[in-house]
């Protein structure tokens, strides 16, 4: 685990840049290109390099505590690194189009941790490499390589983090943890993905804190959308945002509010737009209810709003056996509105697999948003 | 919608039942107290029961003066560790499952596992950054006991 690193263990990195041809290179290539080689190299390197660990003969090396069993990933203590990924496959039977089965997304997660203070994360994803439709048969996907995350947090105090980096975008609940193998649905709900930019590039503070029993979280970050995609498509411009959460026990349950506030560059029309949003999380028995409220206002000459809404409860069932059922509403600038929902299951068997069945349902037939039909997933840690 | 949402509040009501009997059963069971402690050398003289919830969700990983703290939990099948995640993080281990995979994908894992109160024991005495619990029956001369739960 990642907390037994000796203090004084030292670790000494180098990277050596690869040549490039200057001339045949765009600006924006070149930093995405040496982006991708930094957090590709954060995994590389803290391996390969050269340490110099202490040997300790103290007996709490002979004495070490072993990793949670509800813990993923490889933990190499001595360096304070530690490693994971994931591949996901979906499939899905939607009404009224063919049929297919791709696969997803393939991550490599990587945090290292060369001081007590400092720890540098990164996240590389592989995305759609390959589909399988009905009709059409195999085809290649996009394959786009993705920097997820890629970023640096400095404990300032027990309490208090200054963020550096590219980091998902904390607001709400699903936002921070939709990657595919970790969320109870195969699809997320649809004002998670649409209401907000995903990414945040720029700084944040994160302050956590307990008081008579109250866990409090506070998050202030900014300044800029996704700039570092690595990907033609990229959301970018500016961005500014925060977070704040309470949570308490009461009873046999947990609960915890949230509030959220972001304002951004719309990527579409490039006016100023804000969205605020709040969300509730309660825990009881393995019962989790979870809800997000989002209110999208777009300034500009083309004044308009957007807001939506999800429900979702998680009942278990029996051992890893989970049933979900979700209800949501998506209010879009343009369209109808569209009413639906889901009701799944969640399966996992093993700590490395997990299998997910969902069949959504919706008052209209949509092309992008909640498709009615079945999906499914099955989700590979290793 | 509405049809769904009556099923939603059903079903969670349902949850909410079933959850109050289990820990009205649960209360029945006379269980020892649980000892916070550390070794006789570490640093550590003062802990609350706040401070304890952030350091065992992993949410605060520094001691005041910097250094690393390493918080020791027992086996997942043990009681006593269900009855600490009860205690002091306020949710069972079957509650925590979503916490842990949020920070999972953070890459932030669940404090380490020791096998055994010996084995907890002989690590705290070596190690100053670490923090444990055991039942007080099984707290001896060689842990300094910081706090005690559930009396």
């Amino acid at each position: 685990m990642l907390t037994n690193v000796t203090a004084n263990s030292t670790i000494r990195v180098a990277m050596k840049p690869r040549p490039r041809d200057p001339a045949k290179l765009g600006h924006g290539t070149r930093l995405r290109r040496r982006v991708a080689g930094v957090a590709v190299a954060l995994a590389i390197s803290a391996v390969t390099m050269p340490t110099a660990v202490r040997a300790d003969s103290n007996c709490a090396l002979r004495l070490r505590p072993v990793p949670d069993p509800s813990g993923e990933g490889y933990a190499i203590r001595d360096l304070g690194l530690w490693l994971a990924g994931d591949l996901t496959v979906v499939g899905s039977v939607p009404e009224g189009h063919a049929a297919s089965i791709a696969l997803d997304d393939l991550d490599l997660l990587v945090r290292y941790e060369p001081f007590s203070r400092l720890s540098l994360f990164s996240e590389v994803r592989l995305e759609e490499t390959f589909r399988v439709e009905d009709d059409e048969g195999l085809a290649a996907g996009s394959g786009n390589l993705s920097i997820e995350r890629l970023y640096a947090d400095l404990a300032l105090t027990p309490t208090l983090t200054l963020r550096a980096g590219k980091f998902l975008t904390p607001f709400g609940l699903w936002n921070v943890i939709w990657r595919a193998p970790l969320t109870w649905t195969v699809e997320r709900p649809v004002i998670t993905e649409d209401g907000f930019p995903d990414h945040t590039t720029g700084l944040g503070l994160i302050y956590q804190t307990t008081r008579h029993g109250w866990t409090f979280d506070a998050t202030a970050y900014g300044p800029a959308q996704d700039e570092l995609p690595l990907r033609s498509e990229s959301e970018a411009g500016l961005m500014f945002g925060g977070r704040i959460s309470a949570g308490h026990q009461i009873g046999a349950a947990y609960a915890a509010i949230g509030a959220n506030g972001a304002g951004f560059e719309d990527d579409e029309t490039h006016h100023w737009a804000d969205v605020s949003g709040v969300d509730l999380d309660v825990s009881v028995a393995g019962n989790k209810l979870t809800g997000e409220f989002a209110y999208k206002h777009l300034n500009g000459p083309d004044v308009s709003r957007e807001w939506g809404w999800y429900v979702q409860d998680v009942i278990p069932v029996r051992g890893p056996l989970y049933l979900i059922a979700r209800a949501e509403s998506f209010h879009g600038r343009r369209g109808r509105p569209i009413t639906g929902g889901l009701a799944g299951l969640f399966w996992r068997p093993k700590s490395y697999l997990v299998l997910k069945l969902d069949y959504q349902f919706a008052d209209r037939r949509s092309e992008d948003d909640l498709q009615r039909g079945l999906v499914m997933s099955i989700g590979l840690f290793f | 919608m509405r049809t769904t949402a009556s099923r939603l509040a059903v079903l969670f009501a349902a949850q909410v039942l079933l959850a109050a009997q289990a820990l009205s059963a649960e209360r029945d069971a006379p269980s020892p107290a649980i000892a916070v402690i550390v070794g006789h050398t570490s640093f550590v003289t003062d802990v609350s029961k706040d401070q304890l919830r952030e350091l065992y969700l992993r949410r605060q990983r520094l001691w005041p003066n910097g250094a690393r703290a390493i918080p020791i939990n027992l086996p997942p099948d043990s009681h006593v560790r269900e009855r600490f995640a009860r205690l002091v993080l306020g949710r069972s281990s079957e509650d925590l499952i979503a916490y842990w995979n949020a920070r999972y994908f953070e890459g932030v894992t669940p404090p380490v596992v020791l096998p055994s109160a010996s084995a907890v024991r002989a690590y705290l005495a070596a190690e100053p950054a670490a923090i444990a619990y055991l039942p007080v029956p099984d707290v001896d001369a060689s842990c300094r006991v910081l706090l005690v739960l559930g009396e």
